[in-house]
């Protein structure tokens, strides 16, 4: 995995120093609120209802077992014992003091975690397909491009001051993990006719108050061109964006202002020019050389039938169950990769205990495995598993309390930290998933459901996805009271879509059953084989729509 | 109608606590927070708060209402109710998990509890098309 040169190493570490002596000189009073809090910001840290919040870079969401025993400390030392994995691939801590920062940042420092471009108007911290390395139909590792990115963006002088965040995500596989098309610059890898590998660019996704679709802007960039392209797109957003109004300035908005065709040829001409200073030329020396540090390590020769896990398989324990629905074709034969779910029945989304962190690396360590990914789903993948290693591997996670074997089912659900601890939200979004997980938590139904992606925000910044989600829950606050806003037919995959608002928001009390009388109506209306965003793409809005306020009807009359 | 009264809070610098203004100074329960009924002198309260901002005591002082409910103060919003209680998904966090800071009232509860597995409800409709 990509290791810090000694420029990233100095350049954090003298960052750390310089936020530790503004911290020291804001408790003085020598610097103001107004000055301090932009620093405050630049570093990461935010202040929510609570406490502060800091927001640590995962980059690319990969994590060496030493890094995770970090977290665990970090969380165990200086927070409540437990950290949030967040959409962005990161993990954010919910109550650190503004006296310890300093040194929670020094012990991230010592291995090489920072929370640089985790907030303000930069690029932000680059996001990949959590298989990445894994996936059976990869054409190229998207860390190597991602890294890439990393290093051109880090602190680039001419962006460090764009209109507004920007968020780049690449997937290295036709099926898409990484929700390319809901960023403002999402990258597919793909191999043209003639075997070359390129990049296509989609520009200007988004979600938020205005969600829109990011829309193919090159079709196909050569590899070495592609540093050339993202500059010639930052530039002209950077040049074009709207400054006046924080709602209007991503670039998704100014793409739909100026339409995608002269967008693409304002690009052109930038890029014609940045080509003909040569200076962003990516030489394949230099890609060859990032790309060595994310090669996969090297697997055992092993036949891909491992009668220990076909026998486990077969049976009806617990095990079953969660190969069923945990894990992924692998590359390698004889390998698979595991999602270690963090949706407990009833548990926070994304939450993870020092202890189950420090679990993890135990487990890392005796398999041999030597990273561990976070997902923008908010659960764990081990990329590297041997099939044989995993019934025992499955003991381990259950006793550590990450055996749900739930990926992809209804209780699978993304969702933002809301008015449980965000200053920023509007309604609570937490103990709705939490009953949405008890509701849907027997697995037989689960499974007669299907694949069912269900993700809630508790504001419209979308921080949980909703857009994205087959079922998308919005919270929203009527006179200080949380209403949630029912969405569907969203999709964050390679058949993205945004999804519909069905009508009037239900109350906190109805939601829920709002939600099960949807999806009790999927199963009834579905033809075989058909998930639940299939059959709403058949079907529409209408006979959902009908059932979700029935009940309501009902009591209205 | 409960009378309504306005409660000044904000973050605490060092380590972001909530905090309630007192007479002249910062509270960490609800509780003992001041109860403003006239607005004028709520308003000359918020400024002298603000004031110790520039000290580096308190981050974004401001003004909530609440909800008088006998001689305890209620918030009207969700939010301050939270922020006066802590993750209402986590009582063993934040003020409500220590007597001296918990407030004297319950969030309620977010949502109805889970039905049972075989649910009643959903078997009676009708799904037309
Ligand atoms: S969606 Fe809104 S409530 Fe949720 S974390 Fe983001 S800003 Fe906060």
């Amino acid at each position: 995995m990509y290791r810090y040169d000694e420029f990233d190493a100095r350049l954090v570490s003298e960052r750390v120093e310089q936020f530790a002596r503004q911290i020291e000189r804001r408790l003085k009073g020598e610097l103001s609120e107004d000055e301090f809090k932009p620093l405050r910001l630049m570093n990461g840290l935010y202040l929510q209802l609570h406490a502060y919040m800091l927001r640590v870079a995962i980059p690319y969401g990969t994590l060496s077992s030493s890094q995770l025993h970090m977290l665990a400390h970090v969380a165990r030392r200086y927070d409540k014992g437990y950290g949030h994995f967040t959409t962005r691939q990161n993990i954010q801590y919910h109550w650190p003091r503004l006296i310890d920062v300093p040194e929670i940042l020094r012990d991230l420092a010592s291995v090489q975690m920072h929370s640089l471009q985790t907030s303000g108007n930069c690029i932000r911290n680059v996001t990949a397909d959590q298989f990445a390395g894994a996936a059976a139909d990869e054409i190229e590792d998207p860390r190597i491009l991602a890294e890439i990115v990393r290093q051109w963006s880090s602190l680039h002088p001419e962006f460090s001051f764009l209109p507004r965040k920007f968020k780049i995500a690449v997937s290295g596989t036709p099926e898409d993990r990484a929700a390319v098309r809901f960023h403002d610059i999402g990258i597919e890898i793909i191999r043209s006719d003639h075997g070359e590998t390129g990049y296509r660019v989609f520009v200007g996704g988004g979600m938020g108050r205005t969600p829109y679709l990011g829309l193919c802007i090159a079709d196909f960039v050569a590899r070495e061109d592609i540093l050339a392209y993202l500059e010639a797109i930052l530039r002209v957003y950077n040049m074009e964006g709207r400054r006046d109004n924080i709602f209007k300035a991503r670039i998704k908005i100014l793409v739909n202002a100026l339409g995608l065709d002269n967008m693409r040829a304002r690009v052109w001409r930038e890029f014609e020019e940045i080509k003909k200073e040569g200076s962003l030329n990516l030489p394949e020396q230099e890609r060859a050389r990032i790309a060595a540090y994310f090669a996969p390590p090297e697997f055992e020769p092993l036949p891909d039938t491992c009668l220990e896990f076909e026998t486990a398989c077969s049976g009806d324990g617990d095990f079953a169950a969660w190969s069923r629905h945990n894990l992924s074709p692998h590359r390698a034969p004889g390998y698979a990769i595991v999602t270690v779910s963090l949706k407990p029945v009833g548990g926070v989304p994304g939450d993870c205990s020092a202890d189950q962190m420090d679990g993890l690396v135990q487990l890392m360590d005796e398999f041999g495995i030597a990273e561990i990914r976070v997902t923008h789903e908010q659960n764990l993948v081990l990329p590297h598993v041997r099939k044989k290693d995993l019934p025992a591997l499955h003991d381990q996670l259950e006793r550590l309390g990450l055996a749900s074997p739930n990926s992809g089912l209804a209780s699978d659900i993304i969702c933002c930290p809301g008015l449980d601890y965000c200053d920023l939200a509007n309604a609570r979004s937490i103990p709705i998933a939490q009953d949405l997980s008890r509701r849907f938590s027997d697995l037989d139904r689960q499974e007669e459901i299907g694949e069912l992606k269900i993700k809630m925000s508790g504001c419209i910044n979308a921080c949980g996805h909703h857009h994205a989600g087959h079922i998308g829950i919005l919270g929203v606050d009527k006179k200080g009271v949380e209403f949630y806003q029912l969405q569907l037919g969203g999709s964050g995959a390679e058949d993205a879509t945004i999804a519909e608002i069905i009508g009037p928001a239900f109350s906190k009390d109805e939601i829920v059953d709002a939600v099960e009388r949807v999806i009790t109506a999927y199963l009834r209306l579905r033809q075989p084989g058909e998930r639940f965003l299939d059959c709403y793409r058949r079907l529409g809005l209408e006979p959902f729509k009908n059932v979700a306020y029935l009940e309501q009807l009902h009591a209205a009359y | 109608m409960a009378k309504l009264v306005e409660i000044i809070t904000a973050n605490r610098l060092r380590d972001g606590a909530v905090v309630y203004w007192n007479q002249d100074g910062w509270t960490g329960t609800l509780a003992d927070a001041e109860q403003f009924s006239d607005k004028d002198a709520c308003a000359a309260a918020l400024t002298k708060a603000q004031e110790r901002v520039k000290a580096g005591e308190v981050v974004n002082p401001y003004r909530f209402e609440a909800r008088l409910d006998h001689t305890i103060a209620v918030p009207v919003k969700e939010r301050e109710l939270i922020r006066a209680s802590g993750p209402s998904i986590h009582p063993e966090l934040g003020k409500q998990a220590d007597p001296s800071t918990a407030p004297r009232f319950r969030i309620a509860a977010p949502a109805k509890p889970p039905r049972p597995k075989q649910a009643e409800g959903p078997e009676a409709f009708d799904v037309s098309l």
